[in-house]
């Protein structure tokens, strides 16, 4: 067996997720390498020591307060539902635009099993228009975040980020707030960084719907977009 | 668990109640497996009540297809994942001034390290991993799910699940190799 094979064995070895017979040929590998036994070693004296990540209980009292809590953000719209600050940030909205026209295309013609007229409501109420898609595609402008760019296929990737590029990221917008300093630039650099939510639930729906509803969908996002913007 | 089921149907019937019991079940795992991501208990916190903020609001898109608790586990990733990229800088300050450990071959090597020294060395080489990598290293080591569970959980294929371990096995081999020989 030559070492790069072992390497890759050595930690399903370790974890016992090879085949019997598997097993066996490495044992007799490790009968015969040296090489590979130092490896094995390490990766076990890795294994132990990652063993020992304590992590804190927390108290009862936290535990008690814990439901609370959410309850508290539940009932007070959290803090993913309070856009009176977005008319602030409206350069912002705007500078990415036209990412949205390629998230939009991105979609359109998606096709799948048909999902409820609830469900598509849902997705339009609690995403709240196309904040989070903007959102989204702002942030992908900085991140390297392949979960989020893996849902698009190479050309789209390379469209998007060529037209973010362009335009101003999060990154411009957050050092601006940061040189700022004021209070209001804080506040807004705090609440921008506080609703970057996932587009991935957004998405599982949106893979799900029939061209018809994603039609639908699409055109009430556009409609939503304009009037924000 | 399968009455995880009976909660959200009745809670999808009106009944609060019901989600409070879902709370109960899953705010222990949640919030742990969001601290081994984002190592730190206020932000942890503050993530896993956010995590069931999001599950109450999207209750309508859990088909049943994945466990509940899968369901949670994928917003809190996700949620985590958001949180540590828009925190990296300030993951890194905190580690500036660890010191390095001191060089001694007395005993066993592990068990000589000063407690807190090593857990801040394995903080240091858990936060050193690319934010996928430190997923799925999580989702696998420390949650002990499967390569295909956490496939279908973060929607990639059970290679990419694999590489994703070995290549993050091998970064934290290096990371904590000082300590390994007993530095």
């Amino acid at each position: 067996m030559k070492k790069t094979h072992s390497e890759h064995l050595l930690i399903d070895y370790i974890e016992g997720e090879l085949s019997a017979s598997l097993k066996e040929e490495v044992d007799a590998h490790l009968g015969v390498c040296q090489q590979c036994r130092d490896e094995l070693r390490s990766l076990k004296l890795t294994f132990s020591l990652l063993e020992k990540d304590a992590l804190p209980e927390l108290d009862s009292v936290e535990w008690a307060n814990f439901v609370p809590h959410v309850r508290q953000k539940i009932e007070s719209g959290g803090r993913f539902w309070d856009w009176s600050w977005l008319p602030r940030l409206a350069p912002v909205w705007a500078s990415i635009g036209a990412a949205l026209a390629l998230f939009i295309l991105s979609f359109y013609f998606r096709s799948g099993t048909p999902i409820s007229s609830g469900e598509i409501s849902w997705i339009f109420e609690e995403s709240f228009t196309s904040m989070d898609a903007y959102e989204e595609l702002a942030y992908m402008s900085y991140s390297d975040d392949e979960i989020l760019l893996d849902f698009f296929d190479e050309s789209e990737q390379e469209a998007i980020l060529n037209s973010l590029e362009s335009t101003l990221t999060f990154d411009d917008l957050a050092d601006d707030l940061n040189q700022k300093k004021d209070a209001e630039s804080v506040f807004n650099l705090n609440e921008l960084e506080d609703v970057f939510i996932d587009m991935n639930l957004i998405i599982d729906q949106l893979d799900q719907m029939d061209e018809q509803r994603a039609e639908k969908f699409l055109l009430k996002l556009s409609e939503s977009e304009i009037e924000i913007i | 668990m399968a009455d995880d089921l009976k909660w959200v149907d009745q809670f999808r019937n009106g009944d609060e109640k019901a989600f409070n019991e879902l709370i109960h079940r899953y705010k222990k795992p949640i919030y742990y497996v969001i601290l081994r991501m984002v190592r730190n208990h206020d932000d942890a916190i503050d993530l896993a009540q956010d995590t069931f903020v999001r599950a109450y609001r999207h209750i309508q898109s859990f088909k049943g297809e994945s466990g509940f608790y899968t369901w949670l586990c994928r917003i809190a990733v996700n949620l985590s994942v958001n949180h540590i990229n828009r925190n990296k800088t300030r993951f890194w300050e905190s580690f500036e001034d660890v010191p390095k450990p001191v060089k001694t071959h007395k005993g066993n090597p592990s068990e000589s390290l000063d407690r807190e020294e090593l857990q801040t060395a394995i903080d240091k080489a858990i936060v050193s991993l690319p934010e996928k990598q430190r997923v799925i290293f999580i989702l696998r080591y420390y949650e002990e799910m499967s390569h295909q569970k956490i496939a279908n959980l973060l929607g990639k294929s059970v290679g990419t699940i694999k590489a994703g371990y070995f290549h993050a096995v091998k970064k934290l081999q290096q990371e904590l190799a000082d300590y390994e020989r007993g530095v």
